[in-house]
């Protein structure tokens, strides 16, 4: 078609018009194989961790499990994980790459920046779900101390730059809209920020064992003193669900304030996709935070309450993907 | 500066295509027309608005909606 297009297509004689999948049009080459084989030793060494990790007689005696059952249970929750991890990877390095094909123009740096906060995102997820894998283990042995408050902080560091990173692309692309709605969506965010911050606060007054514990079947929460948590992990967490809910909020302005009635569609699906996994992120470190407080729950709920994040984390990215794909259509026809 | 006439199209793709216009009639021309965007003249439109209805046919199954850009898109010159 395209050698022979100079002349005014006749619909008698010429090929449809086509979506080029041609590397040398726009799409960017993105060496995907290294991410996925990363991910794949990540989610090898994370199931063997936790199926591997000593069993508290004091869980089992909980929720009256055998060991084998436990195990069980353990396994219809890590694989299912692993399975959003590759379907999250799939969809953020589809978005990065619809994004890289658009660098060249604002909207596309702005979207080049979510996409790495999303890739930061996932990758935090993998990587500390691993570290906390070894927890157990360690402390099996009586060195669970130090790598327990590293694996808060690496938690909560990688959150904040994730967090950071989308909402600085995310107010980049809300400024292409004139930053409509900014204020009213900030003040929302603000009330949000205030609910989860009781909530949290709730949730660690309650903790018994949040600084120490004179149970020795019951390891602390944090191993840190109350001004430690509060300085170093629940300020920095909630400067993360700022950041985290304002990125949401900039990437909705920016659909529905964009010009272009087709683009406006594609985009639907992209931003709503972000919108419930930076929500789903945030309920997640919300409810991780509150984990000592959740045992009170029984196992069906917790499993039940897991499931459903799970579930929602995965319609999330696979929006992204969806949006993302019919965004890069629109790059792509010729 | 006056607008040229390419400001002129991509301003009207923009209302359905938003920031992917200007790409996306750049490529047309290119592809299409074989000439650099900038140098589209109004002999070229009606060729052009042919190729960008097989083109958006691709993106949309709203055919109404192709009709009214082309439609404004003829209306430039």
């Amino acid at each position: 078609m395209a050698e022979t297009s100079t002349n005014a297509p006749d619909s008698a004689v010429i090929e449809p018009a086509k979506v080029s999948s041609s590397a040398a049009t726009v799409r960017p080459r993105l060496h995907t194989g290294w991410a996925y084989s990363g991910l794949a030793v990540v989610s090898a060494a994370y199931l063997v961790l936790t199926i591997w990790a000593p069993v508290s007689p004091q869980t089992l005696h909980t929720y009256s499990l055998s060991v084998l059952t436990l195990h069980l249970l353990q396994l219809t929750v890590v694989v299912p994980v692993i399975g959003i991890w590759f379907i999250a990877l799939w969809g953020s390095l589809r978005f990065k790459r619809y994004a890289l094909a658009i660098y060249h123009d604002p909207d596309g740096r702005a979207l080049n920046l979510v996409s790495n906060g999303l890739l930061l995102l996932v990758g935090s997820l993998a990587i500390t779900s691993l570290m906390q894998a070894l927890i157990p283990r360690l402390t099996a042995v009586g060195d669970g101390t130090g790598w327990s408050i590293l694996t808060h902080h690496t938690t909560v560091v990688l959150a904040l730059l994730a967090f950071a990173t989308m909402f600085v692309g995310s107010l980049r692309l809300a400024r292409l809209v004139q930053l409509r709605d900014f204020q009213r969506w900030q003040w929302l965010v603000f009330a949000a920020l205030l609910v989860m911050g009781v909530v949290y606060a709730i949730v660690l007054v309650h903790d018994p064992y949040r600084t120490q514990t004179t149970n020795p079947t019951q390891h602390p929460s944090y191993y840190l003193t109350d001004g430690w948590i509060l300085g170093t992990i629940v300020l920095p967490y909630l400067l993360s669900w700022y950041f985290g809910l304002m990125a949401a909020a900039c990437l909705w302005m920016y659909q529905v304030y964009s010009p272009g009635v087709i683009y406006r569609r594609a985009l639907s699906r992209l931003s709503v996709g972000l919108v419930v996994i930076i929500a789903t992120s945030v309920l997640i470190q919300l409810l991780s935070a509150a984990a000592s407080s959740l045992t009170r729950l029984g196992l069906s709920d917790i499993l039940v309450l897991l499931y459903v994040l799970i579930i929602v984390y995965a319609l999330g990215h696979v929006l992204v993907v969806i949006g993302a794909r019919r965004l890069t259509t629109i790059e792509e026809v010729q | 500066m006056a607008a040229t006439l390419h400001d002129s199209i991509v301003e009207v793709v923009e209302g359905y295509l938003g920031p992917a216009a200007q790409r996306f009639v750049d490529r047309q021309i290119k592809f299409h027309l074989h000439k650099p965007p900038q140098e589209i003249t109004g002999a070229d439109l009606a060729q052009l608005t042919e190729w960008m209805r097989i083109s958006m046919a691709l993106l949309t199954d709203n055919r109404q909606l192709i009709d009214e850009c082309l439609q404004r898109l003829v209306q430039l010159v």
